[in-house]
């Protein structure tokens, strides 16, 4: 019973309030079928965080090589298992699916992303060598790993959440800045290249068309997010109708949202993927600028919660696992909203909590029973500390 | 450090939320008017446009000559016919999935369709080509005002027909109909839709001058004269005059098409009728025209080389007639045989134009022009009564021939086995008999550029502005034109004017033209030009030929000698004792050349056996007379002339294509004809007095004139 009342007290109820928040918004914004489909899935999240809650997280991080490593396996036998078994939809192979249940369908790349961030955390934990240049290999190379086999699904979303999460675990783990700075300008510097080569280039040197990196749907999205609504021929105007449309469904929110006759994309399905990948745009639609704020606003308190997780955690395990997930979850909201107000491409990615998606939701939740397990394990406090400022004390702990 | 990089990592994320609600407040608050403004307009659904209905063509007394009326035909829409595979994946143009989804989608149903459109055709009576044919046609249709538009803006665009649907099949039969309509069902995308055909009530009689009309083409969507207005400009589909009356008031027959365009809600957005197009009402009598048709038709059938022929006639000056105006000029028949059904010409095109002897699309009315013989002789003898090259008390010898610088250049009664002279002939004698001699004189003296100028002015070989792009003007030779037609081997000579005195030589006409000139002469020298449209406008300025009147009576008795008197070269054929009729013959020697490409002896052409091109003549052969088979001269049959003789209202001309003479073969069709317009009430029934000595119309003037 005093270990119950102690385990709710170190429960971090705001992020379970905001939490919450978010799935109720998510329920109002998908329809009725979809939503019912969405509560039963958030009783399987619900088993899987407490299951993420209890399990003394160091035990997952014992064992986290082997967590990555099945993840990884799991990841090459999208490729080759059966078609029935792992299904190509849409010209993806994302899913794994029991041949007689196709409701209840996995995708590895979820699990991949979890392991990741615990065989990271696990990795760093106790060493130094990260802060050379050299020592950053390996981790880099960690991480290309389930990155390559995501993008061959191909799932560009859920690839680019890999380097965002290893850029925060290796800041806060104390990697030099200088290193990080440089290796993030060479990234921008290779994607300014291969756009300038796919896109500009061929405007000045026709011949260059043949070096063309990208392949052409590629290059139409990118064109397309370029053009920002504003095409110049039939395909980009085909590929563009996803970002016109939720361009269109977020700005005609305006400042308290849409209701009655001018609910023009509540009324009609006039954006596509309005409760997966583009639910944001919906949410702005219905509920305006007032109704983003009040997501964005959720979020922070999300991730406030999970940075301060991080900062009372001594263990550095949990340390670095807490601004693993919280990094995940800020990437995955970032990205998700970012192509919805059009300041990314159009890429596959769920706004977590938010987005109708079995998969997505359940490891998202146990994700954040992650940060409550870490939360749980905080050491008691036996004093406070004093009010006075004490800088030297700061800078030694 | 790990507290403060949290802080920086805190910091980092504000920072990213910041730019995000930065970039909302642009999109929702700065921007967010014009979204939901875009958003509204992208609820409009595309026009739909209701059909266009054509004016109609109606007669002088509002018999219908042409009309739309509704019919049903196959509509599919443009995504079908593409193929587009959005459309097909979902019944919408708007891409609301990814291409290669669409394309998945697209695969089953594009074979759906296709089995579907198979199944449409077998019901209409449509081969595969022919459906495929059609739907490239509509395509690249679309196509060219899609590139027209896109070059107007200077951008690739869409254009509203790339999302309509478009008529496949047109003119079900109501059987038909039924069965496309049970094997559709709900179809999206294949419809029977509402459309207007055309419908031509008089049928063959009056079908070239009322004309066709059939799709838009390339160039109609590239020139397009309606382009300044929305409602009547032309889209890929649309339907246009192509020949006659329908080409010609094109402007005034055109509608305007109607524009339903609707919300999501089904509420109107915008709902503009159709307007049908103006009316154009003809001066032809349709009764008239139809037995005027029938009689030449009757006639041509009965000639000894049917081949084709034309009538024409004229109202000669502005009356009242049960109540309404006839214009002066008014054309009150306009007919050419053969001809073809309006309403189904389409379907018979090859046949029709591998006819090559009949050629019944050739508008022989206003579109052949022949030589026209003697018919034209009294323009050649105004022209030298009015520059006195000859008096009016003046004789001519003719003995049967005339001497020329290398041959002698004869009479008509110096062939064929009885040669014979006219002796001398006054001005209206020499009308009567036609002889050649007096009119080869009569050209040499007034030689070739006078005479040209002459027949120009009585409307020969000029424009007669009707404005029917099937008009030719003919043709009358002066030195000029022979200079460029000739290849450099001399200009006019004495024989050139010789010739075309009698309308021989290089002179080619119009029926129209000679019913025009038939009525000059008999207005007394007054010319006019002939009206084919009830436009209500005044009649057009009749100009004086500047003959004196006096010398016009003079051909006017020569003319009604012709017809009244015995001998003249009429009087068999053409006297009647209804009125008393003034005209003149004509047996035009045509080019055997064509007949010989044509008609040569068990030759089939057109699936018809011709009678032999040659015939029997006698001939002194090394002294001996024999008779001996020599090709046929050939000679187109004419007569023109005008009723009645004393107070002229309608001048008319017809002519029988190888009719071989003009009394014979085309004198009793003017008769019937002359008969018709006193039933339909132009003319004025007022016996002829019989003429002194006469022995009535069976009597033979030999084998007269050629």
């Amino acid at each position: 019973m005093i270990g119950l009342l102690r385990f709710l007290r170190r429960v971090p109820w705001a992020m379970l309030a905001v939490v919450v928040l978010l799935c109720v918004i998510g329920q109002m914004s998908m329809d009725e079928g979809r939503g019912r489909k969405q509560l039963l899935w958030m009783i399987v999240s619900l088993v899987a965080m407490g299951v993420a809650a209890l399990v003394p997280y160091r035990w997952l991080g014992e064992w986290s090589y082997v967590i990555f490593v099945v993840s990884l396996l799991l990841l090459l036998a999208v490729f080759v298992l059966p078609e029935s078994v792992s299904p190509n939809i849409k010209g993806a192979r994302r899913w794994i699916r029991l041949p007689n249940l196709p409701e209840v369908n996995c995708q590895p790349s979820e699990i991949a992303k979890i392991a990741y961030i615990l065989m990271l955390a696990w990795y760093l934990r106790y060493r130094t060598s990260y802060r050379s240049l050299g020592g950053l290999l390996l981790p880099f190379a960690l991480t290309v790993i389930p990155l390559a086999l995501v993008l061959k699904e191909p799932d560009l979303g859920t690839s680019m959440l890999f380097l965002p999460t290893l850029f925060a675990m290796l800041y806060v783990a104390g990697a030099d800045v200088r290193h990080l700075l440089a290796i993030i300008a060479l990234g921008v510097v290779l994607v300014v290249a291969i756009v300038f080569v796919q896109i500009y280039l061929p405007r000045l040197v026709p011949a260059a068309g043949r070096f063309a990196p990208l392949e052409a749907h590629q290059e139409v999205r990118i064109r397309v997010w370029l053009a920002q609504g504003r095409y110049s021929n039939a395909t980009e105007k085909d590929e563009g109708y996803q970002i016109r449309q939720s361009l269109m469904a977020t700005g005609s929110g305006q400042l308290l949202g849409q209701r009655g006759r001018d609910a023009i994309f509540s009324r009609y399905d006039l954006l596509p993927e309005d409760d997966t990948d583009f639910i944001f745009s919906l949410i702005g639609h219905r509920w305006g600028f007032v109704g983003c704020g009040v997501i964005l606003a959720a979020y922070l308190v999300l991730f406030v919660v999970g940075i301060e997780i991080a900062a009372a955690t001594p263990d550095p395990f949990g340390r670095l696992l807490a601004v693993g997930v919280t990094a995940l979850f800020a990437a995955q909201m970032a990205i998700n909203t970012g192509m919805a107000i059009g300041l990314l491409p159009v890429t596959g990615m769920t706004l977590p909590f938010v987005s109708y998606g079995g998969s997505s939701l359940v490891v998202n939740f146990a994700a954040l029973g992650l940060l409550i397990n870490i939360r749980r394990h905080r050491p008691i406090v036996l004093y406070r500390r004093r009010f006075e400022w004490n800088e030297q004390l700061d800078r030694l702990t | 450090m790990y507290f403060r990089r949290l802080k920086t990592f805190l910091g980092l994320i504000v920072v990213v939320l910041i730019v995000w609600i930065a970039r909302l407040s642009l999109l929702q608050l700065v921007r967010g008017d014009d979204y939901l403004q875009q958003a509204r307009e992208s609820l409009i659904n595309p026009p739909k446009r209701l059909p266009t209905e054509r004016g109609r063509i109606v007669d002088r007394h509002t018999v219908l000559l042409a009309l739309d009326e509704p019919s049903f035909g196959v509509a599919v829409e443009y995504g079908v016919l593409t193929g587009n595979p959005y459309y097909l994946a979902s019944g919408q143009y708007r891409p609301r999935i990814s291409r290669s989804r669409a394309e998945a989608l697209a695969g089953p149903a594009r074979e759906r369709y296709e089995e579907l459109i198979d199944q449409v055709g077998q019901l209409c009576g449509l081969s595969r080509q022919e459906l495929d044919a059609r739907r490239q046609r509509i395509i690249r249709e679309v196509q060219v005002v899609k590139d027209g538009v896109s070059r107007r803006v200077g951008r690739s665009t869409f254009i509203p027909a790339e999302f309509m649907a478009h008529t496949l099949v047109e003119d079900l039969s109501p059987d038909a109909q039924a069965r496309v309509r049970a094997l559709l069902g709900d179809t999206p995308g294949v419809t029977v839709a509402a459309t207007m055909r055309r419908y031509y009530p008089m049928g063959e009689c009056v079908a070239h001058l009322v004309g066709s009309e059939g799709p838009v083409d390339k160039d109609d969507l590239e020139r397009d004269p309606f382009a300044a207005e929305d409602g009547r400009r032309y889209l890929p589909g649309d339907r246009r005059g192509l020949t006659g009356i329908e080409w010609l008031a094109e402007m005034q027959l055109r509608g305007s098409r109607g524009l339903r365009q609707t919300d999501r809600e089904g509420a109107a957005i915008q709902d503009v009728p159709a307007v049908r197009g103006g009316n154009v009402q003809l001066t032809i009598d349709a009764i008239l025209q139809k037995q005027v048709y029938d009689a030449l038709a009757r006639h041509v059938v009965g000639s000894p080389y049917p081949c084709g022929g034309a009538a024409v006639v004229i109202n000669l000056s502005d009356r009242s007639l049960g109540g309404h105006v006839v214009r002066g000029g008014e054309v009150l028949a306009l007919a050419s045989y053969p001809s073809f059904d309006p309403n189904h010409w389409r379907e018979f095109y090859r046949q029709l134009s591998a006819d090559e002897r009949g050629q019944p699309m050739l508008f022989r009315a206003v579109a052949a022009a022949y030589p026209p013989g003697s018919i034209v002789k009294p323009v050649t003898l105004a022209a030298a009564l009015a520059e006195g090259k000859v008096r009016a008390d003046e004789t001519i010898n003719c003995p049967g021939w005339l001497l020329g610088p290398d041959k002698p250049f004869k009479c008509w009664s110096w062939s064929g086995p009885n040669k014979f002279g006219h002796g001398e002939l006054a001005a209206s004698e020499a009308l009567k008999f036609s002889c050649n001699v007096f009119f080869y004189t009569l050209g040499e003296r007034l030689t070739l550029p006078v005479l040209s100028r002459w027949m120009e002015r009585f409307g020969l070989g000029v424009d007669l502005g009707t404005g029917l792009a099937e008009e030719r003007r003919g043709v009358v030779p002066n030195p000029a034109w022979l200079a460029a037609h000739r290849g450099g081997l001399g200009g006019a000579s004495a024989a050139d004017a010789r010739n075309v005195g009698i309308g021989q030589g290089d002179l080619a006409i119009t029926p129209l033209a000679a019913a025009n000139t038939m009525a000059t002469i008999a207005r007394g020298g007054i010319a006019g030009r002939p009206l084919l449209v009830c436009d209500g406008k005044p009649t057009p300025v009749m100009t004086r030929v500047g003959v004196d009147p006096a010398w016009m009576d003079i051909i006017r008795d020569g003319m009604v000698r012709v017809v009244n008197e015995p001998h003249g070269t009429a009087h068999a054929y053409a006297f009647m004792t209804e009125v008393k009729l003034a005209g003149k013959t004509g047996s035009a020697q045509a080019s055997r050349r064509w007949i010989g490409g044509q008609f040569v002896a068990g030759r089939r052409v057109g699936g018809q056996l011709f009678p032999p091109a040659t015939h029997r003549v006698i001939r002194t052969i090394d002294g001996e007379r024999v008779e001996v088979e020599e090709p046929l001269r050939p000679s187109h049959a004419w007569f023109a002339g005008f009723a009645p003789a004393d107070k002229p209202t309608i001048a008319f001309a017809c002519v029988i294509e190888y009719g071989m003479s003009g009394g014979r073969a085309a004198g009793p069709l003017a008769k019937d004809i002359i008969r018709l317009c006193i039933d339909r009430g132009y003319i004025e029934a007022a016996p002829a007095s019989p003429p002194a000595g006469a022995t009535g119309p069976g009597e033979s003037s030999g084998e007269a004139h050629p």
